[in-house]
């Protein structure tokens, strides 16, 4: 009870820093939470989505005449496999909505009976209630008629499409035109993250539509129209994982040699959910390095407490209080102050859980399940007490070594240590030169302070090398994604395009920096199903950072997780198939891109002919589908689009872009990368300034009540509040610019680590940063004048100090 | 005719504890005047530190007026002064002697002189540290004076804090019983440091319930139940007549003293 009495006097007197701790957890809890229960709601919708779609482990896609008896039969016959499911399918290209294209196609099915349909506000289903995984019979009224569409819920922001908005696509020549009925959630490929998608139309459309498009293949050049789509379901004996039990499958069957493309489970889960993983890695690490700093403060106040409290602790001590008694005194204060921000934090966490699982389902199409986090809740709130506990316990062993007699006679070495480093008082800045004393005289008061900013500024120089590093050109090519100011695709199979062509107009307005010209296939290597990026012009632009580009036709470079999958590396001979053509290639280069978030392998156009049927019929650069140009003059794209067009009209779609409008809505890469990016600078920076904010209030209240005595003297000399106020800024503000020299060199030697860890969860392990130091000064100004400010602030209460304190009645 | 430099009128100071007022000075009526050495004082709890405190401006009187005759045309009322202006006065007009010296902990005994001076405007900065050299060497500081407070005694502790005190020339100085925390050697040396600014010109105002500390004084107020009841002119402590001799000796004071004392129930 007495124990009791203590904190709760503790706790009057301290408020402030009551209620500091009490913001930092709260903070921690938040972050923490929701990222945890974004990623478990996510990981569950997930499994409920595969479940309910129930269409098992392997989406395949066979185009027309590929998936024959024999294919068939070494399916079922493998003991991997416990079904197969078969669905004839066309496919749609040239996609249009809302005056926006796609230049991937779509396998059009006739709709499943097993696909939840969102209803009109996308907060559930019309066929499948609550958290139920068993799916009902669709209402008439949601049923597609002739000429309506359910597109996956992921198209919805790509188009920003609603019900009643028309989408056309072209079927082998004939162009229709279908409304949008809704939208449905689809478990393999239903993110917009993923280029390829299954739409739906009416069973009865359907069939008229595949016999008219089947009736229309003339020759191997128009089997793309059309083909099977077959799910897999795997056996009890496939005890390993999809991935692995994929490429067992495909060395068995060759079925994802023949598949002109595949989507297993494991790889839906990890491309959909890619985003909220990183996001969560992102800001765990940062929950954690809050934490860091929680504890350090933590400490901090704890000794300036023992030492402000010093007397009083021997008084305790006479009165029969044991150390233990103290500590847990102590204990009690801070797991309070700790246990009331983490049920903040956690009642806040719920509606922001919510907030963010809602902007990661335009993302993932998969609607987000919306269980409270009891179980991690409860976990972290033992992981946070046991950590502070210890910490705690480890902190107050020196009062110990408090006696009362020691205390009461205030035989505690003085606050202040010996003068040897203290800085010289002038009148010149007398202000600043006292605030620069109060620091040398009493250094080790600063530590904590100058170690939590100078995280705090690390952080945020970080995320802005990490803003400058997605924005910068060489970044960009350096990650396989160069920036390309003209880019250009033929409409359709059937038009008669020369590349040499349009680089002869571009070469008319500007010169030309580099070409990106390619095409994404899916080739499997060492049986593991791969995407292969055929290159036409390797060695320009070129992302290899190991080794070499690709020289000669025998010649592949892969990218470091091909590398660690496979277990190979520079100067390995792989086999690479793609259906029943195999060709022996020799690695000769490690490579980076972000398609298929780094899964990939490259090879040049003589290297790819070696896997057509006919090898001696050569691939050519004007049979590639991605053409990008990257151009001196940024400016001359209208000029060159406008020639292009007059040559070729409709036939060959164009767009360019200037490089400063790269973050822009309608710049080349969309602007949700650069929202999110920024979106999490944002975030960094504002939680880092809360953390900053509270950190300043937090060391300042101490500073003032260590320091009271001497401000009342100061005032008593003739010092004005504000002048006393100014020197708590400059203090603060001396300790930022000291942090953040300190963050500058911490983050030349590990921002770029750091962030390399990051891209690498894009595929992107190798970055090449640009120090450029704007992302250095900036930190450290903005903090320098933010502490200035806070540090002012918070003196506040110099204004209550009175020179009447000094005065002994 | 003395000039008068402080004047209290009907001052009042009450202290509310728990609701329960508690008066601590009741129309206190005094006048300050310039080359004065005045001594307050009084018993414990007779509110002596509380009028010193209100003289100065250190604390604001509940009711009537502590009127400062500075350079200023017009005298000026401490009572409704802003804290701006009572802080350009501290610096200027007022130096002030705490019990506690009250030395600012991580300044060198030459800084805490030092930073006071820098506080005033009519110097510039090598004036002030000539005059703190000169004030420290003086008492006697010269070799401590690059030390922390703490690494003195009481004695050189507060004869610094004296030094602070009038760094500035001021117009008057407080002294809160100065020698109250020193043992017998050190408060003579205050004593005599503080008579020897006396004899300067120094205008001083001290409380103290040290007899030997009030018979440097001239003039004595005494202070009971927050009133003054009493009132003593002596001559200048030491003061000495054409021929050198001292025209008034220390035991004759002390008899004088002492007999006023008693007719006050000291």
């Amino acid at each position: 009870m007495e124990i009791f009495t203590l904190v709760k006097a503790e706790i009057r007197n301290r408020k402030g820093i009551f209620f500091g701790f009490m913001l930092l957890t709260a903070l921690i809890v938040v972050s923490t939470m929701t990222m945890l229960g974004v990623n478990k709601n996510y990981d569950d919708a997930m499994d409920r989505a595969f479940k309910v779609e129930d269409k098992g482990e392997l989406f395949t896609y066979f185009r027309y005449g590929v998936y024959t008896n024999e294919m068939r039969a070494r399916l079922k016959g493998s003991e991997l496999v416990d079904k197969v499911e078969e669905y004839p399918e066309i496919t749609g290209a040239n996609i249009k909505c809302n005056g926006k294209s796609d230049g991937n196609g779509y396998y059009v099915l006739a709709m499943f009976d097993t696909l939840p349909v969102y209803n009109e506000s996308a907060d559930g289903f019309v066929n499948l209630k609550g958290n139920s995984e068993t799916i009902e019979p669709l209402p008439q009224e949601n049923r597609l008629k002739k000429g309506e569409i359910y597109l996956p819920y992921g198209l919805k922001s790509n188009y920003n499409a609603k019900p009643g908005d028309k989408i056309s696509m072209e079927f082998l020549g004939e162009t229709r035109e279908f409304t949008i009925k809704g939208f449905v959630q689809e478990a393999f490929m239903g993110t917009n993250i993923m280029g390829y998608k299954t739409v739906f139309i009416s069973p009865e459309e359907f069939t008229e539509l595949r016999e008219a498009v089947v009736g229309r293949i003339e020759s191997d050049s128009d089997i793309w129209s059309s083909g099977e789509v077959v799910y897999v379901f795997f056996s009890d004996k496939a005890d390993d994982s999809v991935l692995v039990t994929l490429r067992k499958l495909n060395l068995e069957t060759k079925v994802a040699d023949l598949a002109w493309a595949n989507a297993d489970r494991e790889s839906s889960e990890h491309y959909t959910g890619m985003f909220i993983k990183i996001i969560l890695a992102v800001v765990t690490g940062f929950g954690v390095l809050l934490f860091i700093i929680f504890l350090i403060i933590a400490g901090h106040n704890i000794s300036t407490e023992m030492d402000i409290d010093y007397v009083n602790l021997g008084i305790l001590k006479s009165q029969g209080f044991t150390d233990k008694m103290i500590r847990r005194m102590y204990m009690l204060e801070y797991l309070v102050s700790e246990m009331i921000g983490i049920l903040i934090g956690m009642i806040a966490s719920v509606p922001v859980e919510r907030i963010m699982s809602r902007l990661f389902f335009s993302m993932t199409g998969i609607l987000p399940m919306h269980n409270m986090m009891i179980v991690y809740g409860l976990l972290l709130c033992a992981i946070l007490f046991f950590v502070t506990a210890l910490y705690i316990r480890i902190f107050t062993r020196r009062i110990a070594k408090v006696t009362p007699v020691k205390a009461i006679t205030n035989g505690k070495d003085d606050f202040y240590f010996s003068n040897r480093c203290n800085a010289p008082i002038t009148k010149r800045g007398l202000m600043f030169s006292l605030g620069l004393r109060q620091i040398t005289s009493a250094p080790k008061r600063y530590i904590s302070i100058t170690l939590v900013t100078t995280l705090l500024i690390f952080m945020v120089i970080t995320s802005q090398l990490m803003s400058g590093f997605i924005r910068s050109k060489d970044a960009l090519a350096s990650m396989g994604e160069p920036f390309c100011e003209i880019n250009f695709a033929p409409v359709g199979s059937e038009v008669d395009f020369h590349v040499k062509d349009i680089e002869d107009i571009v070469l008319k307005y500007t010169k030309i920096r580099g070409r990106m010209y390619k095409t994404h296939l899916y080739v499997s290597i060492n049986g593991e199903n791969t995407l292969v990026q055929i290159k036409g012009y390797p060695d320009e632009l070129s992302s290899v950072y190991r080794g070499r580009e690709i020289k000669y036709d025998n010649e592949i470079v892969i990218t470091e997780q091909i590398a660690k999958l496979l277990g190979i590396d520079m100067g390995d001979t792989v086999t690479v198939a793609r259906g029943d053509i195999s060709a022996e290639y020799v690695v000769v280069g490690i490579y980076q891109t972000m398609n298929d978030v780094g899964k990939a392998i490259s090879m040049s156009l003589d290297g790819f002919s070696r896997l057509r049927k006919d090898t001696t019929e050569k691939y050519t650069v004007d049979m590639l589908n991605m053409y990008g140009i990257s151009v001196e003059d940024e400016d001359a794209g209208p000029k060159i689009k406008e020639e292009v067009k007059e040559k070729y009209g409709d036939d060959v779609a164009i767009e360019t872009y200037k490089y400063s409008d790269i973050d822009k809505s309608d710049g080349p890469n969309g602007s949700e990368f650069y929202t999110a990016a920024d979106g999490s600078g944002y975030l960094i920076y504002a939680l880092t300034f809360i953390f900053a904010l509270v950190t300043v209030i937090m060391i300042c209240a101490k500073t003032f009540i260590q320091e009271r005595r001497d401000i009342a003297i100061t005032k008593a000399m003739g010092m004005k509040a504000s002048s006393i106020r100014l020197q708590f800024a400059l203090r603060f503000a001396l300790i930022a610019l000291i942090s953040g020299l300190i963050a500058c060199g911490i983050g030349r030697c590990l921002s770029h680590r750091l962030l390399a860890l990051i891209f690498s969860l894009f595929g992107a392990p190798h970055i090449v940063l640009t120090y450029n130091p704007a992302a250095f000064i900036v930190p450290v100004l903005v903090f320098t004048v933010c502490y200035m400010l806070f540090g002012y602030m918070s003196a506040r209460k110099v204004k209550r100090v009175s020179p009447r304190e000094l005065i002994m009645e | 005719m003395k000039k008068t430099i402080l004047s209290a009128k009907n001052v009042q100071k009450t202290f509310s504890d728990n609701g329960v007022q508690v008066h601590v000075l009741s129309n206190v009526n005094a006048e300050i005047y310039a080359g004065d050495f005045t001594v307050i004082m009084g018993a414990s709890g007779s509110g002596k530190s509380t009028l010193l405190y209100a003289l100065s401006g250190m604390d604001k009187a509940t009711a009537g007026e502590v009127l400062f005759y500075g350079e200023e045309d017009a005298p000026v009322d401490l009572t409704t002064l802003k804290e701006t202006k009572l802080a350009a006065l501290r610096v200027r007009d007022f130096g002030f002697v705490f019990q506690q010296m009250h030395l600012v902990s991580n300044l060198t005994l030459f800084e805490n002189v030092a930073v006071t001076g820098y506080l005033d405007k009519r110097k510039s900065a090598s004036e002030t540290r000539a005059k703190a050299e000169e004030l420290l060497d003086r008492v006697g500081l010269k070799e401590v004076k690059t030390h922390l407070p703490a690494r003195v005694s009481g004695g050189e502790q507060q004869r610094c804090a004296i030094v602070r005190a009038v760094i500035n020339s001021p117009t008057l100085l407080f002294a809160d019983e100065p020698t109250g925390a020193l043992n017998r050697n050190n408060t003579k040396e205050v004593l005599n440091l503080l008579t020897e600014l006396n004899d300067g010109g120094q205008s001083i105002v001290m409380v103290t319930h040290d007899i030997k500390a009030a018979l440097r004084a001239n003039r004595l107020l005494y202070l009971e139940d927050g009133n003054i009841v009493g009132e003593l002119e002596l001559t200048k402590y030491g003061e000495t007549d054409a021929g050198g001799e001292k025209i008034q000796s220390d035991k004759a004071r002390e008899a004088q003293v002492n007999a006023w004392l008693e007719s006050l129930d000291w």
